[in-house]
C-alpha cells in the first residue's frame, strides 16, 4: 500500500517524539486500530524483555531489582522500541508492526538505529569540534565541546537509551523539544552545527563587541551567540551597512519595524536574509536553519518594538577597551623589618587621627597599603574614622579592591569591606556617581 | 476498555502467587531429607511475606525469587526443625530484601544467601537475631568502608 493509498486515522499531533511509542500505542486504541488483545499482548512481551534486560543489566546476579531502575529499563525499552517505530511511512504503518512484528525484535530494530545515531552524532560533534566559533562565552565551549563528549561517554544505549545524562546548558536558538536520548542530542547537535556553521563567517573580535553591547560579562551569562548575531547581520543589510560589521543602523530600523506584524517583520527578514545568504554561499542545510529561525526573531522583535527597546534583540557593538581606564600596580612592598617596626608603631598609638597620619605619612604602596590595613586588626569604628581622612582617590581603590562581601572569609577583611560600605552611605549622591566611575575605570595590573 | 499504561504494577502479573507457593512446594523434595516439609498453606504464606517484603523494599522481582534459593540453602542447617522451619524462612525473606537494599544490590542473590547460611550456622549459632543485628550489619559496615577507601571501586561479593 503506497502513502497515498493509506487512510491516514492517527492524530500525528497528538504522537509524543520523547514517548513515541506508548502515545502511538494510546493513539492505535482509540482509533480501534489495537484490540484489548493486541494491547494486552504488547504488555506482555514489554514486561518480558524487561526480565530479559533486567537479568542482562545485573549480570543474572539478583533477581530483583529496585523499583527506580526497573523503571528505567522499562523506559529504555520503550524508548528503543518507539525509536524503531518511528521509522515506519506512517504512524498506522507502525501501529501494523505493533501487531505483526515480536517487541524483541522491534527493540533490536531500535537498538540498532540507536547505535547509527551515535556514530552519525559522534561525527558531527567531531566536525564542530575542530571548528568551534572562539567565544569568550565559557557556557558555548562547556557544553558544546566538554558537555556533549560527557554524553558519549556516559550513554547507555542498551540500559538508559532515553537519557542524555548531562544539562545541555547552552541553549540553542530553535528549541530542541519532546526529543529523548539519542534523538535530542542528536538534534541539538545538528542546531549546534547550523549556528556554528554560521557564526564562523564572522570574526571572533567582531562577535565579541556585538556581545559585549549585551553585557560586557556576557561570558558569564547563559545565553545564545546565534541569535544576536543574526539579528545585527540581517539588520545591516536592511539598513545597508556591511554584514561582517555587525553594526547596523538602530534608528533606521526602528522606522522600517515601527508597527509592523511578526510576519510582516518576518517578510522583510526573508528579503535581509537571501541577500546574506547569496553573500555567504551558505550551503543548504544552514539556509534553511537560518530561514527557520526568521519567525522567532521576528517575533522578538516585534515583542522589542512594543516595548521600545529594540536594542534588547539587535545589539549595538560596544568597545570596552575605548572605555577609560586607570591601571593600578601593588607596586613594590617595603622591608619586612620596616613593615614590622610600622605595624608595631600603629598598634601602640592610641590616636586615630594619628594612626591615619602615620599610614598615609609612611605607606607608599598599594599592596602595603591593603596589607596594614587588615593587619592592625582595627575595628570598624577605628576603621570608618580613618578612612574619612584618606584621599577619595585611594578609597575608590579599596573599593575596586573589596567590590563586595559574599566571598570573603578573612574576618580582618570583612571588617574593611563594612567600614568602606559605612563610608560610602554617608556620602552625597554625586560623590558616589563619580566614584563608581573611577571604581569602574580602575584595573589592576596582576 | 485495559489499561495501556506501562506500569510496572503490571508485573505483578508475571508470577502469581499460586505459582510461587507451587514452585515452594517443589523444594519438600530435597528439604524432607532433613525433616522439614512445608504445607500449602505455609508455601502461600511464605509467597505473600515475599511479596510484603517486596513492596516494602520498593524491589520488584522477576521469575520465581529467591525463597526457593533461600529453602534450598537453609534446609541442611543444624538450627532449622519442622517446629521452627516455617517462621525461620519468613524472617530470612525479610533479612535479605531488607539487606539487598542495605548493601546497595552489591552482593549477589548467591553470595547474600551464602554469607547469611555461613554466618547463621557459624557465629550465629541459628540465632536470627544476632544475624540480623549482628553478622548483616557487619557486611554493610565492610563494604562501606571499601566504598569509603575508593569510591570509584567496584563493590562485589563474589558468589565463589
Amino acid at each position: 500500500m503506497t502513502e497515498l493509498d493509506r487512510i491516514h486515522v492517527i492524530n500525528k499531533a497528538a504522537l509524543s517524539g520523547a514517548n513515541y511509542f506508548v502515545s502511538l500505542l494510546n493513539q492505535g486504541r482509540q482509533c480501534s486500530l489495537l484490540s484489548d488483545s493486541d494491547t494486552e499482548q504488547i504488555q506482555a512481551e514489554c514486561l518480558r524483555l524487561l526480565a530479559e534486560q533486567t537479568e542482562k543489566w545485573n549480570r543474572g546476579r539478583s533477581s530483583s531489582v529496585r523499583v527506580e531502575k526497573a523503571q528505567e529499563l522499562l523506559s529504555s525499552i520503550l524508548y528503543t522500541i518507539g525509536l524503531a517505530l518511528k521509522a515506519y511511512s506512517s504512524p498506522e504503518d507502525a501501529v501494523d508492526a505493533l501487531k505483526q512484528e515480536p517487541m524483541e525484535q522491534l527493540f533490536q530494530t531500535g537498538q540498532k538505529g540507536i547505535r547509527r545515531k551515535i556514530q552519525t552524532a559522534r561525527l558531527t560533534h567531531r566536525q564542530i569540534t575542530k571548528k568551534l566559533f572562539q567565544t569568550k562565552n565559557v557556557f558555548y565551549r562547556a557544553t558544546v565541546a566538554d558537555g556533549i563528549s560527557g554524553f558519549f561517554k556516559l550513554y547507555s544505549p542498551e540500559f538508559s537509551a532515553q537519557e542524555i545524562h548531562i544539562t545541555a546548558d547552552y541553549p540553542t536558538f530553535l528549541d530542541v523539544a519532546d526529543l529523548a536520548g539519542i534523538e535530542f542530542i542528536e538534534r541539538y547537535l545538528r542546531n549546534i552545527a547550523y549556528e556554528n556553521q554560521f557564526l564562523l563567517y564572522f570574526s571572533a573580535n567582531k562577535v565579541h563587541h556585538l556581545l559585549s553591547g549585551l553585557d560586557e560579562n556576557y561570558q558569564q551569562i547563559l545565553m545564545n551567540i546565534y541569535e544576536p548575531v543574526l539579528a545585527a547581520a540581517l539588520g545591516c543589510v536592511l539598513t545597508g551597512l556591511p554584514v561582517c560589521n555587525l553594526s547596523c543602523d538602530l534608528d533606521v530600523l526602528k522606522v522600517l519595524f515601527h508597527e509592523k506584524s511578526a510576519e510582516e517583520i518576518r517578510i522583510l527578514l526573508s528579503t535581509a536574509l537571501n541577500q546574506i545568504v547569496a553573500e555567504f554561499d551558505c550551503p543548504h542545510g544552514l539556509t534553511n536553519y537560518l530561514k527557520s529561525s526568521l519567525p522567532k526573531l521576528a517575533l522578538s522583535i516585534q515583542n522589542a518594538m512594543r516595548l521600545g527597546h529594540l536594542e534588547t534583540v539587535i545589539l549595538t557593538p560596544f568597545f570596552s577597551e575605548a572605555k577609560p581606564q586607570i591601571i593600578l600596580s601593588y607596586g613594590d612592598r617595603m622591608d619586612d623589618r620596616e613593615y614590622t617596626k610600622l605595624l608595631d608603631e600603629l598598634m601602640w598609638c592610641e590616636s586615630v587621627e594619628k594612626k591615619t597620619e602615620i599610614i598615609l605619612r609612611k605607606i607608599h604602596f598599594l599592596g602595603d597599603l591593603l596589607d596594614i590595613l587588615r593587619d592592625f586588626e582595627p575595628t570598624q569604628r577605628e576603621l570608618v574614622s580613618m578612612l574619612r581622612h584618606f584621599p577619595l582617590e585611594i578609597i575608590a581603590i579599596l573599593l575596586r579592591q573589596y567590590p563586595n562581601g559574599d566571598f570573603l572569609t578573612d574576618d580582618r577583611e570583612i571588617v574593611l569591606y563594612s567600614a568602606l560600605q559605612e563610608l560610602c552611605a554617608a556620602f552625597t549622591e554625586t560623590t558616589r556617581a563619580q566614584m563608581e566611575i573611577v571604581v569602574e575605570a580602575l584595573q589592576f595590573n596582576p | 476498555m485495559m489499561n495501556s499504561d506501562f506500569s510496572l504494577a503490571l508485573i505483578d502479573g508475571i508470577l502469581t502467587q499460586r505459582e510461587l507457593a507451587d514452585t515452594l512446594l517443589s523444594c519438600n523434595e530435597k528439604a524432607s531429607a532433613y525433616g522439614l516439609v512445608l504445607t500449602a498453606q505455609q508455601a502461600m504464606a511464605l509467597a505473600n511475606t515475599q511479596a510484603d517484603m517486596l513492596k516494602k523494599t520498593g524491589r520488584i522481582e522477576f521469575g520465581s525469587g529467591v525463597i526457593h534459593k533461600l529453602i534450598l540453602a537453609f534446609c541442611d542447617s543444624p538450627y532449622i526443625t519442622q517446629i521452627n522451619y516455617e517462621d525461620t524462612l519468613h524472617e530470612l525473606i525479610d533479612l535479605f530484601y531488607s539487606f539487598k537494599n542495605e548493601t546497595l544490590d552489591c552482593v549477589s542473590d548467591n553470595a547474600l544467601i551464602e554469607y547469611m547460611k555461613k554466618e547463621f550456622n557459624g557465629e550465629c549459632r541459628g540465632s536470627l537475631e544476632l544475624l540480623a543485628g549482628d553478622a548483616l550489619p557487619a557486611l554493610v559496615r565492610k563494604l562501606n568502608e571499601r566504598r569509603g577507601a575508593d569510591p570509584f571501586e567496584k563493590m562485589e561479593i563474589t558468589d565463589d
